[in-house]
């Protein structure tokens, strides 16, 4: 298969478990953020949302340190679980996950936030348990919210280069993802290979703005 | 005891600080906690409700312990078992009326469906006459119906007490007597112990079995004196004035009656301190208040033997229907009495103009007052 395509589909692969994570992830970080009071909270909003604010090869770089073979966790895992997150689109994951993270944690804890407590209080009084509470009340309440920053954090994590160049190379086929491989075209003469490279990227954009529109409703039932 | 609320709570700090200490004990079926805004009752109706926790202190309802601090219970308020009416109804907005009724009805972690049906839900939705807006949602409702949605679904689970949070104040004033008056016929009709907390004398008038009156965070006991003054103001009243002819000292309350035209007689039962504070005594010219709606009016008084003091016989005069309730005015030997009754019951006991009838109210229903 041509590489343009096999990086297109390696971007969409990266891009798709980075948001995953990050759904889950964020998700519970903005549900604790917003409703749990403990010290050091707006600390942790800060620490959290750095990875909007560093640019993308410190952050590359703390991955490194982190996870490279001789990291603190990344000897570890590589030592008991053989599991190497370096030079993998695994890596490629993780470094896309963190970079795109704030956006999920962000926009979930503003959402939460703005779910009236009263609706809460209304459903424990009606006979429900905390986690029947979120499911059924306070999640579908903030699902708008959470859903717009889902799909900024899937673009963020489509167009990822700096840190997941650091952590996971640019193995043609296996790390070299779209944004890593028009680069390369570029710096190797190969206008040709950057022309469709830049034309499929802009397309899969103009796909997911499409399509994000489409997913993210834009009038609940009931809610004008 | 069906009410039993001894607690404290303080939050905020500085000049945020509000300290909350409430202690009170109730028997009746429908108590009021009045006050301003901001004086602490929806913090108490939360703690009974097991939505707030107080730093100390104990809550009993119908002898059973739902809070105590010192013994470390804290029954959540998925247990409690009590249907809450918030004051701005707390209707979730992503779900239809009829899924808002069915949604205590089902546990687990997915909303009822949009069909959602059963007995319980159909019967709420035909009760409060819904059916036609069960598909609707929140936002498209007005105000008196999203509180009869509210209403619906605080009731579908058979709780064992309703708890009621300023329920009229969000409506216009036309709307709140007609809500008013339904919520009244409907509490009657379940027999459901109510605790409503309102800043509106209405609501006391219209409510109030006993009445606890919370101001800056603190319940104040003898609300005799409110009372008094509020059954002045109020129009639902009847007033007979004559004087003294009897008191009976008791250790606590004093019986006192009251010689008021027409060869009529009318005892009430008021504390010792009110007896004093009034001036009280045989030949004193006074007045007795009855509410209203503390009237009971027999039909045939044949065979039946009644426990309240206050039996006056008459003819009605006239029957004046409302919305819910009808207005019997009834002619006892010269002296005018005012009673409210259910529409239903005014047409199944055939009042009518001339129909012989009788008035009946508790010695403790009676307040007396002095003119000076």
């Amino acid at each position: 298969m041509d590489p343009a395509w096999i990086a297109l589909g390696l971007s969409l692969k990266v891009a798709l478990w980075a948001t995953a994570l990050d759904l889950v992830l964020g998700v519970a970080a903005g549900f604790a953020l917003a409703r749990l009071r403990f010290p050091g909270r707006e600390l942790v909003d800060s620490i959290l949302l750095l990875p909007m604010v560093l640019p993308p090869t410190v952050l590359g770089y703390y991955l490194l340190v982190v996870v490279g073979r001789r990291g603190w966790l990344g000897g570890w895992l590589e030592g008991t679980l053989g599991i190497r997150l370096v030079f993998t689109w695994q890596g490629a994951v993780l470094a896309a996950a963190i970079v795109a993270f704030p956006f999920v944690c962000k926009s979930a804890r503003a959402a939460f936030e703005n779910v009236d407590l009263q609706l809460e209080q209304a459903a424990r009084v009606l006979g429900l348990g905390r986690a029947a509470v979120f499911f059924r009340v306070t999640l579908p309440l903030a699902w708008r919210g959470i859903l717009a920053g889902v799909l900024l954090a899937f673009a963020r994590a489509f167009g990822e280069f700096g840190a997941t160049l650091m952590v996971a190379g640019s193995i043609p086929g296996r790390t070299q993802t779209l944004s890593i491989a028009v680069y390369e075209a570029v710096q190797a003469g190969q206008d040709e290979l950057a022309n469709l490279l830049v034309l499929l990227t802009s397309a899969s954009c103009i796909a997911i703005l499409l399509l994000a529109g489409r997913i993210a409703p834009t009038r609940i039932p009931g809610r004008s | 005891m069906k009410w039993d609320v001894a607690i404290t709570k303080t939050v905020g700090a500085g000049a945020q600080r509000f300290e909350l200490d409430v202690a009170f004990q109730s028997d009746v079926e429908r108590l009021v906690l009045f006050g301003p805004s901001g004086a602490g009752k929806t913090m108490t109706l939360k703690a009974i409700a097991g939505l707030m926790r107080p730093d100390a202190g104990r809550i009993e309802m119908a002898g059973e312990t739902l809070f105590d601090a010192a013994r470390g219970i804290d029954t959540p308020a998925r247990r409690r078992d009590c249907g809450y009416l918030f004051q701005e109804y707390a209707l979730f907005p992503h779900l239809t009326a009829r899924q808002n009724i069915a949604f205590g009805l089902s546990g687990g972690w997915r909303n009822p469906r949009r069909d959602a049906g059963g007995p319980a839900v159909d019967r709420w939705l035909d009760t409060l006459e819904l059916r036609p807006l069960a598909d609707r949602f929140p936002d498209q409702l007005s105000g008196g119906q999203r509180q009869r949605v509210a209403l619906a679904r605080a009731l579908a689970g058979e709780p064992r007490a309703l708890l009621l949070d300023e329920p009229f104040a969000a409506l216009d004033e036309p709307l709140r007597n007609r809500l008013r008056a339904e919520l009244a016929e409907l509490q009657a009709r379940l027999q459901l112990p109510i605790v409503l907390i309102t800043h509106d004398p209405a609501d006391v008038d219209a409510f109030a079995d006993d009445i606890v009156h919370i101001d800056a965070g603190i319940a104040i006991a003898p609300p005799a004196q409110f009372l008094e003054e509020h059954m002045m103001r109020s129009s639902a009243r009847n007033q007979l004035v004559g004087t003294v002819s009897a008191i009976i000292a008791g250790a606590v309350n004093d019986e006192v009656e009251l010689s008021v035209g027409g060869g009529q007689h009318v005892v009430a039962t008021i504390t010792h301190g009110s007896t004093a504070r009034l001036g009280l005594a045989v030949g004193v010219p006074a007045f007795a208040l009855v509410k209203a709606s503390s009237v009971v009016v027999v039909a045939d008084a044949g065979e039946t033997l009644l426990s309240a003091r206050n039996q006056l016989a008459g003819t009605v005069l006239s029957v004046q229907p409302g919305a819910v309730n009808a207005e019997v005015e009834i002619d006892a030997g010269g002296l005018r009495i005012v009673a409210i009754v259910t529409q239903s019951s005014a047409r199944s006991l055939g009042l009518a103009p001339g129909v012989p009838a009788l008035a009946v109210f508790k010695a403790s229903s009676v307040i007396v007052g002095v003119t000076r």
